[in-house]
Parts: C-alpha cells; structure tokens; sequence
C-alpha cells in the first residue's frame, strides 16, 4: 500500500514536471495563423473561431476596400472593439483557455471587399504552469504522507494547515490594509464643474486625502476630505465624508449608491497597450489606454517606475449661464507599477470629488504629497544616472576653474 | 492469487525504481505535450477532434520513439539482465513456471508503462474537452504500440540474453518498425506502409469509433491489414518468446 502511494506520487511528481518543462517549451514556439474571408456589406461573420490558448497574441487584421466594426469575444466575454476600422495592430493577453473569435460587421464595403487577420500567440500559457505546480504539490504531499511514520497525524496536520490556510480570495490591491492612506495636492488654473452642471473657473489649490477605515471582504470604507482653496488662501470648500469601495472592480459607493469607478489605483496593474477602463463618474465611463512606463521623481519617495495612462473626455456645463464644454485631449495620469497607487497626472474625473458635489476638475494635476503605502525603494539606475549627471555638471564648472588656477600658479612659480 | 500479486510486487521491485519510474513517467509527458503544435494558439471547434487528431497522430512520432528507447532499456534490464547474472533461477525456486514468470514480467511492465501513456492524454482531454472517441482512440494505439514493442523487446532479451545487445537489438528493429512506413510511402508503396503504420491507426480507430458500424468503416479504409498486424504480430512475438524461454538451458 505505502509502496503503491509512492509510486502515485513519483508519477504526479514526475506529470507535474513533464508538465512544467513542456510548458516552458511550448512557451518558446510562436504559433501562427492567416484567415482571409471575402465580406458582405451589413452582415456580420466571425473570424479565427475557436478553442485560442491564454498566451500572448500579436494581431494583425486588415480590411480591404471597407469598413468594419470588430470586436474580440474571448471565453464568452467581450475584451475589445475597434469601430469604423479599415484595419489594426494590436497586442493583447488572453487569460482564460476558451472559446474566442472576432466577430466582425462590415460599415462600408465594395464588390472585392475582403478582411484578412493574421494571430500569433507567443509567450507561457498560463494555466498548464497553475496545472504543473498544482500536480506537484499533490504529488510532494503524498510522497512525504509514504514517508511519515505517524501517517496519520501527518494526514490530519496538512488537513489543518488547508483549512486554516483558506481564505476568501479577492483580487485585491495586497496594500490595502485598515490605516492607509494618500494625500495629493494640485495648484493650477482649473475649471471646476459642479455635480449640478455649473461651471466655475480659477487659480485654486486642491487636496485630496483619502483614509483606509476598515475592510469587510472585497469592500474597503473610506474617509474622504476635499478642500478647495481660492488664490487668496481662504478655504472656499471643505467636505469630509465616506464612501465604500469595492477593491475588486473599483466600484465607489456614497450614500448607498453606486457612483462610479475610481482611478486612484488600479489593480492588477496594467500592462503596456492595454486598454483599461480608467474612471466613471455616474454615467460617464472614461477609458484609457496604457502608453508607457516612466521614472517619475516624486518628493520624499524618489525615482519611482510609472505607468502613464492616457485619455480623453468631454463634458458639458453651464458657464455664466451658457453651455460651456469641459474637455481633455491625450491627459495621462501615472501609477506605480509595483502598487498601482496614483503617483501624479491630470485627474479631472474622479467619483471621490462627488462627496464634495464636484463633478469634473479640468485642469486638476496632482500629485502624491504623502502615503504610508511602501511604494518601493527609488529606482536606482535614474538614482545614479542624476548623480553622474550632476557630477558631469559640476566637473565642467569646475574643471576650467582649476585648470586656470593650475597654469597661473605654474607661470608664478617659473 | 496472492502468489500472482506477490510476483507482481517482486517484479516490480527487482525492475522499477522511483527514479526510473518518474523519469518514464516525465520524459513520456514532455514528449507527448510539448510536440502538440496546435494547441499552443486556435483549436478550431467545427472539426477540431480531426485537427487535433491528426496533429496528435504527427506529434506522436516523438513519445513513440521515446517508449521504444524506454520499453527496450526496462524489459532488457528486467529479462535479459536477469539470465545474464543468474537472478532469474533464484526467482525460479520460487516455484513458479518459466512460462507464468514470463507471463508476470510482460503484464507487470506493461501495467507500470500504460498510465505514462494515458495522463498526458487524460490531461490534455481535460484541458481541451475534445471528443471522448478521440481519446479512446488515442489510447488503444497507445496499448497497442506498446504491446507490440514490449512483446519485441521480450523476444530480443530472450534470444540475446546480455542486457546491452538486446537494448541495442530490440531499440534498433523497433526504430525500423517506426520509419519503415515513412520509407514505404516515398517508394510509393503505400499498402505495406499503411499495413505497418501504427499512426494511422488512429484516424482509422477514431473514424470507426464515430460509425455506427466499427467493423465496415475499418473495412472501407483499409485498414484491416494495420488491425491485423498490431494484434498478430505481438501475439507471434510472446508466443516465440515464451517457447525460447522454456526449451533455454539457464545454466
């Protein structure tokens, strides 16, 4: 019997090994496919249907002579659109194994009109390396169980560990604890829309802070305090209230209702050219796009690695009485890449200004003034980048100062 | 029967060890998941059981190749290493019959080989969800190409008697077996090669497993020859074994 359970566990052993090598060999090999499909105008068709592997795909799609609008289901969900396209690159992750494929309805379309897509899929798949480690700690636990002598208490102390080691799991932000908290600050021309539509405009200093109060699940209680202050120095506004957030999607909640999606950190942070949905505010649901990543230098925490968001938006107030139109062309704002905590940027849609009844701050770039979130040491290659440059720069205003002094002491002294 | 179980548990003991057994066991899984091509990007729906079929039936060519290397090396190591150093006449005293130790040896390796076949399959069946005939299919050729090399590999121990030379021996026919049908298809001679090729025993098992009647759709693709030649042969192999084995002078 003990022979035969280690035998079992050598061979899940040895699965989930065979199982992690593949997978890393399977990882190296870039899988390819053209499909070219001659289309109709008005009727819509799916193209590279079927089981895609959760890997990375590089897209390539193009229509000729037409138009089309394309979105991309993958695993039974939506992931992307493209309207009004006549073709498209784009790099995208595709988590889950699944059922995926484009559905695709032609706008525009001539006699000849045809759409080719060409997918490769490149990098790990995900879930055979979850299997493999999955497989091998099955495995290690029913060797170890073979080795014990008091197999039986070995049984009932991993059987414990287990239990205790369950928790609900939620796909929080890990920093997230009751007593953190983030202050930011912007000192700008700003054009303030209330939640009532009117508009005002100034120089104003803003601050933002929000407090951890407790966490209940995935639900996290927040106290907010928004003050405005005008160019004079008086405090003109100054709310403090709490809102409830759901660290899973985001989702603020004020007075029991759903308000919108806040963008002062995102999580599980984004990668490069990924589109995220970045705020809402009521109704209002901003998008962003992930451009790139940069060292940012933020008082007090140094060179910090930053993703830069970028989005647009257009709102429309009233301004002395008259339609007035806020809008933000190509605004970003940036996350640190190891938290996902806003860092700094223009954040002029945000659902924590509504407890203070204000709807869209154009103009707003703030800044990360304080936090006690571990943020991450600076980034140490800018650190010694700066410092050499600093060095270089005082060695050239020195350098002809000592060399002047060198040739007049030498001329002295001849 | 607790005799048979006792031989069995003896066999397995004098042959496997851990190691032995997870490096069978591993190498098979790599050789088999890593070699899916299609299943690293789009596995079409509509046909998908054919497509990943017949990318199985390409890709098997590598676990193939490695269960002849591995069958060879444990039946020389569990046979003719035995003859060779005198063990086997020890296990004699046991008493049991030449032929029923024989009888032992095969079924005892065989029953140690047959799951390094069937959890890769079992795993990508539960990974990808295709067909059940297909994995059917998958592993009865799988049970039958190592039936055949196992049966080879005996007869190779039995007639040779030194580990090595019958490793080289059987590994080396094996190998012919494998391409031989490759050969036959460029030369044209594409009856024999079908009649030899394992592989395509698995189109043939699946397409008979999807028709209402098993027998005629074998019949209609021809491959009655192949079904014939899987059984036959291996049959032919143990039986000249076990004759071998029982007229040979141990001493």
């Amino acid at each position: 019997m003990i022979n035969m359970i280690r035998a079992l566990a050598v061979a899940l052993i040895a699965c989930g090994i065979g199982l992690l090598v593949s997978s890393l060999i399977r990882g190296y090999t870039t899988w390819t496919n053209n499909e070219s499909i001659p289309c109709i105008m008005g009727k819509s068709f799916k193209l590279l249907d079927g089981v895609w592997a959760p890997r990375n795909i590089y897209l390539n799609v193009v229509v000729e002579r037409g138009e089309a609008d394309i979105k991309l289901y993958s695993n039974g969900k939506f992931l992307r659109e493209w309207n009004n396209t006549n073709g498209f690159i784009e790099r995208l992750q595709i988590t889950e194994r699944g059922h995926s494929y484009l559905l695709i309805k032609m706008i525009k379309a001539d006699r000849n009109c045809t759409v080719s897509a060409k997918i490769s899929f490149y990098g790990m798949e995900r879930d055979l390396l979850t299997h493999a480690v999955f497989i091998l700690i099955i495995g290690i636990i029913l060797y170890i169980l073979s080795m014990v002598k008091e197999r039986r208490v070995a049984l009932i102390a991993i059987l414990i560990f287990f239990v205790l080691s369950i928790r609900p799991v939620y796909s929080v932000p890990v920093w997230m604890k009751p007593g953190t908290y983030a202050v930011y600050t912007a000192n700008s021309f700003m054009s303030i829309m209330f939640v009532n539509g009117t508009i005002i405009q100034g120089d104003w200093k803003s601050y933002l802070m929000w407090k951890c109060i407790n966490i209940s699940g995935s639900q996290a209680t927040l106290l907010v305090n928004f003050t405005l202050v005008n160019s004079s120095g008086k405090i003109v506004l100054s709310v403090m209230d709490y809102v409830r957030v759901n660290l899973n999607n985001r989702k603020v909640y004020y007075k029991g209702k759903e308000i919108g999606m806040t963008a002062m950190f995102l999580w599980p942070i984004p990668h490069k050219y990924e589109e995220v949905n970045l705020t809402r505010v009521y109704e209002k649901n901003i998008k962003g796009k992930v451009e790139k990543t940069n060292v940012m230098f933020i008082p007090g925490y140094g060179h910090q690695k930053a993703v830069s968001v970028r989005y647009n938006y257009t709102v429309v107030g009233f301004f002395n009485n008259h339609n007035y139109t806020l809008q933000g062309e190509g605004v970003s704002v940036l996350y640190d890449t190891d938290t996902g905590i806003l860092l700094c940027g223009e954040l002029d849609l945000e659902p924590l200004f509504i407890v203070a009844g204000v709807n869209t701050m154009t103009g707003n770039h703030v800044t990360l003034k304080k936090t006690n979130v571990d943020i991450g040491p600076s980034d140490m290659a800018t650190e010694i980048y700066f410092l050499a440059m600093k060095i270089l720069f005082v060695a050239i205003v020195i350098a002809p100062i000592v060399i002047a002094i060198y040739i007049l002491r030498r001329k002295r002294s001849h | 029967m607790s005799k048979i179980l006792d031989l069995l548990r003896l066999e397995y003991d004098l042959t496997w060890r851990y190691l032995t057994l997870g490096m069978v066991y591993a190498l098979i899984f790599i050789a088999y998941t890593a070699s899916l091509n299609v299943t690293t990007g789009i596995l079409t729906l509509y046909g998908g059981s054919i497509v990943y079929l017949q990318d199985v039936a390409s890709s098997y060519m590598y676990s193939f190749f490695l269960l002849i290397g591995l069958s060879s090396y444990i039946y020389s190591k569990s046979i003719a290493s035995q003859i060779s150093n005198g063990l086997i006449k020890t296990i004699l005293c046991y008493p049991i019959s030449r032929r029923r130790l024989l009888i032992t040896k095969l079924v005892t390796n065989y029953l140690v080989f047959l799951p390094s076949g069937i959890l890769p399959e079992l795993y990508l069946q539960f990974l990808y969800g295709v067909d059940m005939k297909v994995f059917i299919a998958l592993i009865l050729v799988f049970a039958v190409k190592l039936l055949f090399s196992s049966t080879l590999a005996i007869l190779f121990s039995v007639i040779l008697r030194e580990p090595l030379m019958s490793l080289i021996g059987s590994m080396l026919t094996l190998y012919t077996f494998e391409i031989a049908p490759g050969f036959l298809w460029s030369i044209h001679a594409e009856k024999i090669a079908k009649m030899l090729s394992l592989n395509y025993l698995i189109v043939v098992l699946y397409r008979a497993l999807s028709s209402p009647n098993f027998l005629k759709t074998i019949m209609e693709l021809d491959a009655l020859a192949t079904v014939l030649f899987s059984i036959v042969f291996p049959c032919i192999f143990f039986l000249s074994s076990l004759f071998l084995f029982e007229k040979m002078d141990l001493d």
